[in-house]
């Protein structure tokens, strides 16, 4: 006979954790936003049908035509998603949400649960491409429930059924099964959290590397800037990115710029990167790549998780110098933006080193002298007006130093700071407006403005786009900075230090229009910082972090092995001392204790259950209980305490035998015929010290 | 029956069992399938570097170390005990239980499948029952029996269980096997033969010597129930109201000396001589539930006719292992 598969199909009802576990499988797909809300609706349509009447007998729910019909209709949708330009992924990803409310909808008696599973798990296996949400591993985690559940269900059921028991396949759910299942869920979940750091990571990215999967990002920036734009990013509130400050003094709010792409072509409405083919930066960025670029100013290393942007832009606090993390290729484009194409589908994490530039005002020529900036000069036909007005604020200006910084103050003393820009009258240029008739804006008005007046004096400038404020997560100790963070400035050429960052937007209307939108409870910074950690530490993963582990390890073993010998041998207390210290050995010693704290606790709380379960029986019999099963006599649940007190007699001397069975009686008195029992110590050291004899026998 | 061992029986079981491992796993097609998935999203995580696949990949390989464990820990510690009924008879099914236990102190037994083993002349395997319990409680017990005919008369070589499980997923068959050596002797076929008259339905081969045959004999007394005794001998009432089984015994003067003859020498063994054998042995058990003295003489072995159960035994397994020209003596 064929033990390889179950003979009887099951026609029992499936468990309810089928249905949840499907259900949780179609919210790891839900949760990457990209399955198309009528397919999520029709998996719900099917999840609420089958939670409220259950496997309830229908015709339809049974019929092969219709059945099979359906799964062509799945695979017809999905097929007509990937001809429409859809990727495959997401294709499937609607294939395997709407088979598997199908599946779950299919109440035909079957022979293995594994296809409902199989379902399932490939859910779950295309969600995995299409987010990283932290909500992604509370999911699977109470997926991995259900689904050890609905498989051990459906393998006792089958294997009762094919043993004719019926009966016993109704009865075998239970608490105890349940206990087990979870704590093999449980134990799952740990070995694949060992399990994790050590797989191989490769990235061979031979199959598929191209077109599968790739291309799905959120839209943010863009290589071209049209004014305006700002206006909607600022209603943003969601995370863009999230800064831990590594090394150096933390920025104070007003100083926080992470800068993205600078752009120096301006044509009156639109700023753009003029069309100079990127440089590439050669080096391994996982390894760390040295940029070069000016390292004046205060050296800050910055950890920096950057959300999914197009195009892939490597912010920092200023210039990088040096850049490490999983952020594949890199170029430099013309204006000394640094860009990481292969992370635009995703969230990219990486570490950062600049050097914040001085002030402007500490600048004291602004002129090129060694690189040709004649594009930062360039200006669109504009109203004379603009080039007489940057006249008139420079007038009393000796450098160009003074001038930048005359102009700077106009625009933030003059100048109106809102998110919904006045309408621009046809034919007008948005610039001109703002300088010449209205001086009310964002900050990409004002920043415009501001080079506008610069160049018009000759003095190189250009717009930058990036990230500017922010705020501090004081659960997880670093910077979230939101879309609404989103800032535009200006960055002015300077011949002795090269290009300096002057802002002329008012800040503090800047700062309140963004803080405006932001309301994180400690719960939401919680959330926030969690999501962090799981962003850098799981799904950045790879391996350099394997790497730095391995190092980590054998350090600290080195360390212990110093620490051992120094005991072993009297080392000096300063050497001893200094190990102790060391952050690495203390960690060993704090999980050590943690969890021996936890053993011992486990260890009190079993005995103080068994303590309560004693306590309904009689001190003495309970102690003979426990002398016996010492011996390898336990008393099952089902046995009665006289049939265990024969069966005692055939394995103990006579003398025990009798003592117990006189300690029996005198149990049963008491239970049963509210007679309080006397003492029977001298029937336990009977029964102890016959017990003894038969060991020494 | 009882229990026999040949040397070189022994030494092949003993090299066998040195030979195979403690425990045989096997896929089953749903296992198959985990293994390739598992596979597939291992490439696929090592192909695209991506962390949560890892992850699954994990889950998945964790998931096959867990069903390992918890097939292992369903299988530790199981005993597994044949009793087997008080004869065995050719083509007439017998119950054949088997005691299941869990030795384990804490962890109880799930799915635990069965399944007992006898030997053919060739050595081949081949198995005579199937028992399954659900849920095996720790230190517990569970009993089991199957229906067993077995198709000839002889010695059937019961060589011992093969526990298996598919707990916890259906993924695997983990199985282990429990040697039960054990040498059943299986009666010759009993047909149900009339021998109440002694006239026109006298067997052939059978010769009256004694008493007066006729009806059916009358009680004289009561006596403990044995194995083999006809059921329909048995005393209801008395039973009840002594709380064992108590049969009639026949009055002494109606008994009848019977003895039955079976030819062996120049038998030809085969199907023929099988009639013969199952003729025989079903005159014998006819006679004796009719309360006869009973005999058997054959061309190399005589038994003097004698009644009750170990008469019975004592013929039938003389006939259980009887082949032509064989040399015996009488007992």
């Amino acid at each position: 006979m064929s033990r390889l598969e179950f003979r009887n199909p099951v026609a029992l009802p499936r468990p309810r954790s089928a249905t949840l576990m499907v259900a949780l499988a179609t919210g790891t797909l839900a949760i990457t936003g990209q399955v198309a809300p009528w397919a999520l609706g029709i998996a719900a349509l099917a999840l609420g049908f089958v939670a409220l009447r259950g496997e309830q007998h229908a015709r339809w729910r049974t019929n092969a035509w219709l059945l099979n019909a359906g799964l062509f209709g799945c695979i017809a949708a999905a097929s007509a998603l990937w001809l429409r330009g859809a990727l495959a992924i997401v294709a499937l990803a609607h294939f395997a949400v709407l088979a598997q409310a199908l599946q779950l909808l299919d109440t035909r008696a079957r022979r293995s649960e594994f296809l409902l599973v199989a379902l399932a798990v490939f859910q779950v296996t295309i969600a995995a491409n299409l987010t990283d949400s932290a909500w992604y591993p509370l999911l699977l985690v109470a997926f991995t429930v259900c689904c050890v559940w609905t498989l051990v269900v459906h393998t006792l059921r089958a294997e009762a059924l094919e043993a004719g028991e019926l009966g016993a396949a109704q009865r075998i759910l239970s608490v105890g099964l349940w206990r087990t299942t979870l704590l093999a869920s449980l134990a799952s979940v740990a070995f694949s959290a060992l399990l994790f750091p050590i797989l191989p990571r490769i990235r061979s990215g031979a199959i598929f590397a191209r077109g599968f999967g790739g291309g799905i990002a959120s839209a943010g920036f863009s290589d071209r800037v049209e004014l305006g734009d700002i206006g909607r990013i600022r209603q943003d509130a969601s995370i863009a990115l999230r800064v831990e400050t590594l090394e150096g003094e933390a920025l104070a709010p007003e100083a926080r710029y992470w800068r993205g792409l600078a752009f120096d072509s301006f044509d009156g409405r639109r700023w753009s990167v003029s069309a100079e083919p990127p440089i590439p930066i050669y080096g391994d960025p996982e390894i760390g790549v040295d940029l070069g670029g000016p390292r004046d100013g205060e050296r800050i290393v910055q950890r920096i998780a950057r959300e999914e942007m197009t195009p892939g832009v490597v912010f920092a606090a200023g210039f990088p110098t040096l850049v490490r993390g999983g952020l594949g290729r890199l170029v430099r484009d013309g204006n000394g933006s640094v860009l990481a194409h292969s992370t635009t589908a995703k969230r990219a994490i990486y570490q950062v080193v600049t050097h914040v530039p001085a002030r402007v005002t500490a600048a004291k020529r602004f002129r090129p002298q060694r690189e040709d900036v004649s594009r930062y000069l360039q200006l669109p036909p504009l109203d004379p007006a603009v080039a007489a007005l940057a006249r008139q604020i420079a007038a009393g200006a000796q450098t160009d130093a003074e001038r930048v910084a005359a102009i700077e103050r106009h625009l933030q003393r003059t100048g109106r700071y809102t998110d919904t820009p006045p309408a621009v009258a046809e034919g007008v240029s948005p610039i001109e407006q703002f300088l010449l008739t209205q001086t009310e804006g964002h900050c990409e008005y004002f920043a415009s403005a501001e080079v506008v007046l610069l160049r018009s004096l000759g003095i190189p400038a250009r717009l930058v786009n990036g990230y500017a404020g922010g705020h501090e997560n004081e659960v997880g100790g670093f910077i979230e900075v939101a879309q609404s963070d989103a800032h535009a400035w200006v960055e002015v050429h300077s011949a002795e230090t090269g290009w300096i960052a002057s802002d002329p937007t008012p800040a503090d209307l800047r700062l309140a229009g963004a803080d405006a939108l932001r309301n994180l409870s400690s719960l939401g910074e919680l959330a926030s910082a969690l999501e962090l950690w799981w962003f850098g530490n799981v799904v950045d993963f790879d391996r350099g972090h394997q790497a730095r582990a391995l190092r980590d390890l054998w350090m600290s073993w080195n360390r212990w092995r110093a620490v051992m010998r120094g005991q072993a041998g009297g080392a000096e207390p300063e050497t001893q001392q200094a190990s102790d210290s060391a952050p690495g050995s203390e960690i060993p010693w704090k999980w050590l204790a943690v969890g021996a704290g936890a053993l011992f606790a486990l260890s009190r709380l079993r005995r103080l259950r068994a303590g309560r379960a004693a306590a309904v029986l009689p001190r003495d019999y309970a102690r003979a209980l426990r002398l016996l099963r010492r011996r390898g006599l336990t008393r099952a649940p089902a046995t009665s305490a006289r049939a265990f007190s024969r069966a005692v007699a055939e394995g103990i001397p006579p003398a025990g035998a009798e003592a117990f069975a006189a300690l029996t009686e005198a149990y049963l008195a008491e239970r049963f015929g509210d007679a309080r029992a006397e003492s029977g110590a001298r029937e336990l050291a009977n029964l102890r010290e016959s017990l003894r004899e038969a060991a020494r026998a | 029956m009882s229990p026999r061992g040949a040397e070189p029986r022994r030494t092949r079981r003993s090299t066998r069992r040195w030979l195979s491992p403690p425990r045989t796993l096997r896929p089953t097609r749903a296992g198959w399938v985990f293994f390739a998935f598992t596979l597939g999203v291992g490439l696929a995580a090592l192909n695209t570097g991506n962390n949560l696949l890892y992850m699954i990949h994990a889950l998945l390989l964790s998931f096959l170390v867990l069903s390992g464990v918890m097939s292992e820990s369903a299988l530790r510690g199981i005993r597994v005990q044949r009793r087997l009924p008080a004869e065995l008879v050719a083509e007439r099914a017998g119950q054949i239980a088997l005691e299941v236990l869990n030795d384990q102190p804490r962890i109880p037994s799930f799915a635990i499948v069965v399944e007992d083993f006898a030997e053919n002349e060739a050595g081949e395997r081949f198995v005579t029952g199937r028992a399954f319990a659900l849920r095996i409680a720790p230190r517990a017990r569970e009993t089991r029996s199957y229906s067993f005919a077995a198709p000839t008369r002889g010695v059937l070589r019961l060589a011992g269980v093969r526990v298996a499980t598919r707990f916890p997923f259906g993924l695997f068959s983990k199985a282990m096997w429990i040697d039960l050596a054990l040498d059943a002797l299986v009666y010759p076929a009993l047909d149900p033969t009339d021998v109440r008259t002694g006239r026109a339905g006298e067997p052939r081969h059978a010769e009256a010597t004694g008493g007066s045959g006729g009806a059916a004999p009358e009680s004289a007394g009561l006596r403990e129930y044995a194995p083999g005794d006809p059921f329909r001998r048995i005393h209801w009432r008395a039973s009840l109201r002594r709380d064992q089984l108590l049969v009639r015994e026949p009055e002494l003067d109606r008994r009848r000396d019977v003895t039955v003859r079976l030819a062996t020498r120049g038998a030809a063994a085969g199907h023929a001589f099988e009639r013969e054998v199952r003729r025989a042995a079903s005159e014998i058990a006819a006679h004796l539930a009719e309360g006869h003295r009973v005999g058997l003489r054959t061309d190399s072995a005589a038994f003097l006719p004698g009644e009750g159960a170990r008469q019975r035994a004592q013929l039938l397994t003389h006939l259980a292992t009887i082949a032509p020209d064989a040399a015996e003596n009488a007992a």
